[in-house]
């Protein structure tokens, strides 16, 4: 399945950016479900660079998760700052037509809705960056494991 | 809903905040400081499938 990236606003004053308006990110749409209970539909970034999956709290708490219940962690990052308590449940995600149970992190302070990690994402799919693309994209394909 | 029109949406909406889009009319239809904030306006508007996106806290490139 080819998802295509998409498209957020970039600052062109930010030297990182090189002047662009837009910017491409690898999102893939997911739900999770704790129990019997489904989220909406959100936005998560594919992100190879990250060990586990992580998703913001505020989707935990609303599916009646008991975020400090799970197990505490501590979450850092490549870059130098303050590292936050991070708590792990056993959930399913849906990815592209599959449900599997992944251990999530619960995050309250995410940057975004959801990181899809090498636990949770890439051990279930090949994934294949294609940033060259118009509009640039990425192939998953779900792996079965005997 | 175009690259260009998904970015205004976002633009328009703000950093750091939820909101439930309807992706047939490229319309915000929920947004909030929660997720549940944002689905539930959205469900208050008879959007029962929306596409829930968080944004950033800055338009600027990030490292995770």
């Amino acid at each position: 399945m080819r998802i295509p990236y998409a498209s957020f606003p970039a600052n062109p004053a930010e030297p990182g950016f090189g002047g662009a308006s837009i910017t491409w990110v690898p999102v893939i749409q997911v739900q999770l479900i704790v129990n019997h209970a489904a989220s909406r539909r959100f936005e998560a970034l594919a992100d190879s660079g990250s060990f586990s999956t992580l998703f913001h709290s505020s989707i935990g708490t609303a599916l009646g998760l008991k975020i400090e219940t799970g197990q505490r962690s501590v979450l850092s990052g490549v870059v130098a700052g303050a590292e936050g308590a991070i708590y792990y449940h056993k959930v399913k995600l849906r990815v592209a037509g599959s449900i599997f149970e992944i251990n999530a992190g619960f995050y309250e302070s995410l940057s975004l809705a959801g990181i899809l990690g090498r636990h949770g994402l890439f051990e279930h799919f090949t994934v294949t960056f294609d940033p060259a693309n118009q509009p640039p994209g990425m192939e998953i394909t779900r792996l079965y494991r005997a | 809903m175009s690259a260009e029109q998904r970015v205004k949406l976002l633009e328009e909406a703000g950093p750091d905040v939820w909101i439930a889009v309807d992706e047939n009319k490229g319309q915000i239809v929920g947004r909030g400081e929660t997720y549940a904030t944002a689905v539930a306006m959205a469900e208050e508007a008879g959007n029962s499938d929306p596409l829930v996106i968080k944004t950033p806290p800055t338009w600027a490139p990030m490292v995770l």
